[in-house]
């Protein structure tokens, strides 16, 4: 669904993807892990078209995501949830949801997308008059995942969603990302908690120093010591 | 060495008596905006009938004093001016600290186009307009896609050159003796050439933009506006342009101030570039900062109470600058998100205990946006 080929992004004279290359299949969750400053974000952020690569290609459905602007990657239905939720705190949990929707004009579709996610956040819709600013962590975190989905993705891709969260909480909301993807869509999960992300993932790639380190299915790095060593903290 | 203790001991008066106010006048907006946002719909649509009654007899009732017909004309001007700025510095949160230059070409093509070129006032008018805003979109352009404070800079700097300009290009402008005699405006043969007359087509201009502004708030446009003010990032993730949005803002603001331009000139009949000089755009700045950033009625209010107030005090005119200095910085300091804001009209008390303090921003959010 998504092919990514030797991407090279420079930040001036910070060369901070150096030839990263990975391959999404639809239905799947593929999750890309890796320590501060990998480049996880930088590689999210060159797919939704808002940083410029200098070299690489990027399709998606055999479309070249670099000729297009990132307004309409988003209408080709790559949403992403930025890194540290960023909710709009001065609107409401409704707002915030239909601002998720704010390309779209199929007013009835709009509704019934808005149905699904108080369905599959229930919290959120006992809220939806609540402020984004004044919500928790993990009720935030559940709002950019909504607003995400009132922007009808196909890939969704999810930067860091379990930071600065309780356990319990993670485990809530990853709980949801394994429920949408059930009903068909596809995930790209950016995660620094090596261990739960490989756990819910099918396929995983480790970022070191903007470069993808090494690959396979998820199950198998779980056991890969270069992994253990390095991201679960055992010896 | 006396003379520079009075002064140092006036300005002193003058934050201690502002202190007091701001702090006074903030506890009786809350309690209007509580009321407001308490009173039900046909109440609100009453009052609203009200006072759409009372600006349309207003000038009837002063007929035969025209100083307060020119002040009252001279408020709705500012309104048209202040909310032109808002729509920049309150919808697209950037700030534009030379907007005086719009109004300065929108007053010197409508000079130019009826005194040169006998051109009628009504197409001097969108023309006024029209060019202003192409001036601020040639502005936005390369300002706007840049990140942070680049724009207020840009204004500064765009409106001394305009000045320098128009007092410099002798063989248009006339340089500093400025364009006299700019004709009454004339409209089927009916001339506008009383106070009366002229406040009611200002009256026209203001709700013409008071229309645009509520309709731009209320439209997708402005809600793209509202989330890329809030936070760009998580606007651009949405799909939605921020410099595209940014940009328009802008644009639209550039084009009522040249309509409140080019109203100026056939009201005065003369226009000179002092009349558009720096401390108009903070005259302008100021209006916006004390009623509410972002706030349609604040902006009223700020625009109506900053034009009565020096009138009133004529004799304090040496100092009004100062003051003006002074009340931008208690203001952010006391009361940033200005006396009527829109927050406090929409939810009264409630968002002030919502324990976040970014909801109360105003202008202090702006800096480093
Ligand atoms: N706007 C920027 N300007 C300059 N350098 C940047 C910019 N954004 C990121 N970088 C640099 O690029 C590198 C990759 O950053 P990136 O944000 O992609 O890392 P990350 O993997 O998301 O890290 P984290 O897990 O901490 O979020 C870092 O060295 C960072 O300092
Ligand atoms: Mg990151």
């Amino acid at each position: 669904m998504l092919h990514v080929k030797e991407l090279d992004v420079y930040y001036g004279g910070i060369h901070a993807l150096r030839g990263i290359s990975f391959d999404i299949e639809e239905g799947k969750i593929v999750t890309l892990i890796g320590g501060n400053g990998a480049g996880k974000t930088t590689t999210l952020r060159t797919i939704s078209g808002l940083v410029t690569p200098k070299e690489g290609t990027i399709k998606f459905k055999n479309q070249n995501l670099l000729k297009i602007p990132s307004e309409k990657i988003v209408g080709q239905g790559v949403v992403q949830v930025p890194e540290g939720r960023r909710i709009f705190v001065e609107l409401n949990v409704e707002e915030n949801l239909m601002m998720g929707a704010y390309l779209r004009r199929d007013k009835q579709v709009i509704d019934e997308d808005l149905e699904y996610v108080y369905k599959i956040f229930p919290r959120l819709k006992e809220r939806r008059r609540q402020m984004g600013g004044t919500l928790s962590g993990g009720e935030q975190q559940m709002l950019a995942i909504g607003r995400a989905i009132m922007s009808k993705p196909r890939l969704l891709m999810l930067d860091e969603p379990s930071m600065g969260l309780a356990p319990i909480i993670v485990e809530e909301i990853f709980e949801c990302i394994k429920y949408l993807n059930d009903n068909g869509l596809t995930v790209l999960l950016v995660e620094q908690n090596a261990n739960i992300a490989l756990q819910l993932a099918d396929v995983g790639y480790v970022i070191e120093t903007g470069e993808i380190a090494f690959s396979g299915e998820a199950k198998s790095l779980l056991k890969d010591d270069r992994v253990r060593k390095a991201y679960l903290g055992e010896e | 060495m006396a003379n520079l203790s009075r002064v140092l001991f006036n300005l002193v008066l003058a934050t201690a008596i502002l202190f007091g106010l701001i702090k006074i006048l903030s506890k009786a907006f809350d309690f209007v905006a509580r009321y407001i946002s308490s009173i039900d719909k046909k109440t609100k649509r009453f009052i609203n009938i009200g006072i759409a009654l009372m600006v349309a007899i207003w000038p009837i009732v002063f007929i035969n004093q025209p100083y307060v017909l020119r002040t009252s004309i001279i408020v709705l001007l500012y309104i048209v001016l202040a909310l032109s700025l808002n729509i920049v510095l309150g919808f697209a949160g950037q700030l534009s600290i030379g907007h005086s230059a719009f109004y300065a070409i929108g007053a010197y093509v409508t000079a130019l186009l009826t005194v040169n070129f006998q051109i009628s006032f009504w197409i001097a008018l969108p023309t006024s307009a029209l060019i202003a805003a192409l001036f601020g979109l040639l502005l936005g352009i390369p300002t706007l896609r840049l990140k942070g404070d680049y724009l207020a800079i840009t204004t500064i700097g765009f409106g001394e050159i305009l000045r320098l300009v128009l007092i410099n290009w002798t063989n248009l402008t006339r340089g500093p003796a400025g364009i006299p005699g700019i004709p009454f405006p004339k409209i089927f043969g009916f001339m506008i050439n009383t106070n009366l007359r002229y406040y009611y087509l200002i009256l026209v201009l203001v709700m013409f933009t008071i229309f645009v502004s509520y309709r731009l708030l209320n439209s997708r446009l402005g809600r793209g506006l509202i989330a890329v003010r809030d936070d760009e990032i998580a606007a651009e993730a949405m799909g939605i342009k921020s410099t595209y949005l940014k940009i328009l803002a802008f644009v639209l603001g550039a084009a009522f101030a040249g309509i409140a331009g080019s109203f100026f000139a056939t009201y005065i009949h003369y226009v000179n570039p002092d009349n558009f000089n720096y401390m108009e755009s903070v005259l302008i700045l100021c209006m916006v900062v004390l009623g509410g950033v972002g706030s349609i009625p604040g902006v009223i209010l700020g625009a109506t109470v900053l034009t009565i107030i020096p009138e009133a005090l004529r004799d304090i005119a040496t100092y009004r600058y100062a003051i003006y200095g002074i009340l931008l910085i208690l203001m952010m300091i006391i009361r940033p998100q200005g006396m009527l804001s829109m927050a406090s009209l929409k939810g009264g008390a409630k968002s002030e205990n919502s324990g976040n303090k970014k909801r109360n921003k105003g202008l202090r959010g702006l800096s480093g946006s």
